[in-house]
């Protein structure tokens, strides 16, 4: 990447909105799942100081850290890029791949409410892009 | 509803409207290459602060709802960082888009009905 603007150790290289989109949401999917997966690895412990240290010898933990430190950089790129209004709302696009991501994977079933709820946030993120005039 | 829980839900929304607004002026500051009277990385760095405060505020209001009553009123934040963004930005954001926002908010509280 060559630029003359000023640099700075939060920039990142996809300069592209739809690349940075697609990123930023396989990340956010790969987290929520890696939180799934971490739930069911740590479940019915008591939070203590033996549960952070049976938390942190777990991969889907370390997953979930990755995972979030990686979003949080490419979430202030895309700010720089798209009006804060439009890209907040945009972010709940997550909940259809992650969705998804729990049937095939934890075989957890997609009730008729969350079906219509998925399939709003679908329309409206639709919408919301439909006129880019922010 | 107790008043304790309706603040505590007041600002869980307030954190997030506040911990946006610092990313997006850190974001900004980053895009106009030059420095300005505060530093891109401290807005950004204090939206990092406020979402540590929201994390305990999120935790206080679970000790008293459920997720499930919880999650959905939660999902008042979209409205709250769209008007946020309008106010503080200028933002244009068209009727079309507005219907949009109001569709994603209906969508995510149907989910976060059913367990987020």
């Amino acid at each position: 990447m060559s630029s003359n603007e000023h640099d700075d150790a939060l920039r990142v290289v996809p300069r592209s909105e739809t690349l940075l989109w697609t990123l930023f949401i396989t990340f956010a999917t790969a987290t929520q799942l890696a939180f799934k997966w971490a739930g069911s690895d740590l479940e019915g412990q008591e939070f203590g100081l033996r549960f952070v240290g049976a938390a942190l010898a777990r991969p889907s933990v370390w997953t979930a850290i990755v995972g979030y430190v990686t979003m949080f950089t490419l979430w202030i790129n895309i700010l720089r890029r798209v009006p804060l209004s439009r890209a907040f709302v945009m972010t709940a696009i997550v909940y259809v791949p992650v969705t998804i991501g729990a049937w095939l994977i934890f075989d957890e079933q997609i009730s008729a409410l969350r079906g219509i709820g998925i399939a709003a946030i679908i329309v409206g993120v639709v919408l919301i892009n439909s006129e880019t005039s922010g | 509803m107790t008043l304790e829980l309706l603040t505590l839900f007041a600002v869980s929304v307030a954190c997030d409207v506040f911990g946006q607004t610092f990313f997006k002026l850190g974001a900004i500051g980053i895009s106009a290459g030059k420095p300005g009277i505060v530093p891109p990385s401290l807005w950004v760095a204090i939206g990092l602060v406020v979402y540590v405060v929201e994390i305990f505020v999120w935790l206080g209001v679970l000790a008293i709802a459920p997720l499930t009553v919880a999650a959905p009123i939660a999902s008042l934040n979209y409205i709250g960082v769209m008007l946020a963004s309008r106010w503080l930005f200028s933002e244009r954001i068209t009727r079309r888009q507005w219907a949009g926002a109001g569709l994603v908010t209906l969508g995510v509280i149907a989910v976060a009905l059913t367990g987020g």
